[in-house]
């Protein structure tokens, strides 16, 4: 190792952060080299005076003027933490929306009359043999008391709204 | 080590748990701000400057990094900018006085003579330095930080660091360090 080597890594040297082959150069070359040796001494001390500096305080006039500026604008200050909260409650609150509109639907499809799997699939098939003879049939190949179930005698128990869902709600 | 909840409660605006830090932090905040800027009254105002930015911008801290590393960075830039301003006001080439300004301690007080001469050592150690090198040589030195940990206040790759480290310990060693002969 010559002087430019032992000079790039010096500070390395002083902090233990080589590894034992290049520690061990060092040394080397620290032992027979008075210069670097010598330079090696002052970095040592120069910077163990600035580990050894005082730690400063600052008087309490600082924070007496700290605290004022502070509680003068802690209104402003403390717009960051309202917005948070107010964004908190909103992310919250939507939520929430969403949990009774979710449950309300689910509510209505599976408790409601008509939302009712087999209420429904009972009107379906109503609806499809109406629907057959309509198709079907005329007036004419109907039995007498088909013809009578389709004309209205007079008589409100037997008044037909016209299709199943109408019955149900207009009844 | 300074407790998390010390910082919760300062975010949500308690002067008491904020003054409660101040007193965790102040010290080691103040100090870099006094080696940056070496004047008193300049170095009183930062720090009023840095803690009022720490009270304002506290609800924005995640704890995604160090706070230490946190309130460091706004100390050092707060400082720089200080510096700057100094700088550009006096048109002087270098921000520092000659001297240092000290009170006159107690002459029977053997600790204040050795410290203010250490004081007076220190200043004249760094004073060769441009402002960037000496706030690393204070933070890697003085303040102890690692890289690392330099690098996140200074937001800089930590390859500048020590290239910035070696030239101010390069600087240190020119300066005031007895004649010698390179060896090839």
């Amino acid at each position: 190792m010559n002087c430019k080597q032992f000079k790039d890594i010096l500070y390395e040297y002083l902090q233990g952060n080589l590894d034992e082959k290049q520690y061990q150069l060092a040394q080397e070359h620290a032992r027979h080299c008075s210069a670097c040796l010598q330079e090696m001494d002052f970095l040592n001390h120069q910077l163990l005076k600035l580990k050894n500096a005082k730690v400063h305080a600052p008087d309490e006039k600082v924070w007496q003027a700290i605290k004022e500026a502070i509680t003068k604008e802690l209104p402003r200050n403390i717009v960051p933490m309202r917005r948070i909260t107010h964004s908190s409650f909103l992310k919250i609150a939507s939520v929430a929306a969403l949990i009774l509109v979710s449950a309300s639907s689910w509510f209505y499809l599976h408790q409601s009359p008509v939302g009712q799997n087999n209420h429904l699939d009972a009107y379906l098939e109503d609806h499809a043999v109406f629907i057959a003879e309509l198709s079907d049939q005329t007036t004419d190949t109907l039995t007498e008391d088909d013809q009578d179930d389709l004309l209205f005698d007079g008589d409100e128990e037997d008044l037909d709204f016209g299709t199943l869902i109408e019955d149900y709600f207009l009844s | 080590m300074i407790p998390d909840v010390l910082i919760i409660e300062s975010a949500k605006g308690n002067v008491t748990a904020f003054e409660e830090l101040y007193r965790h932090t102040s010290p080691f905040v103040y100090s870099v701000i006094y080696r940056i800027l070496e004047r008193k009254e300049d170095s009183e105002d930062v720090t009023q400057e840095t803690f009022i930015k720490v009270f304002q911008y506290l609800p924005k801290f995640r704890f995604q990094s160090s706070f230490k590393t946190w309130i460091y960075r706004i100390a050092v830039n707060c400082a720089l900018t200080k510096l700057k301003k100094r700088i550009n006001k006096e048109g002087k080439t270098s921000p520092y006085e000659d001297t240092i300004l000290h009170q006159t301690p107690d002459t029977s007080d053997r600790g204040a003579i050795e410290n203010q001469e250490l004081e007076d050592q220190i200043h004249t150690m760094l004073k060769p330095l441009n402002p960037e090198q000496r706030t690393c040589i204070i933070l890697r030195e003085i303040e102890g930080l690692s890289y690392q940990e330099m690098a996140d206040t200074l937001k800089m790759n930590i390859n500048t660091i020590r290239t910035r480290l070696k030239r101010a310990r390069d600087i240190l060693i020119k300066t005031y360090r007895p004649e010698r002969r390179i060896e090839k």
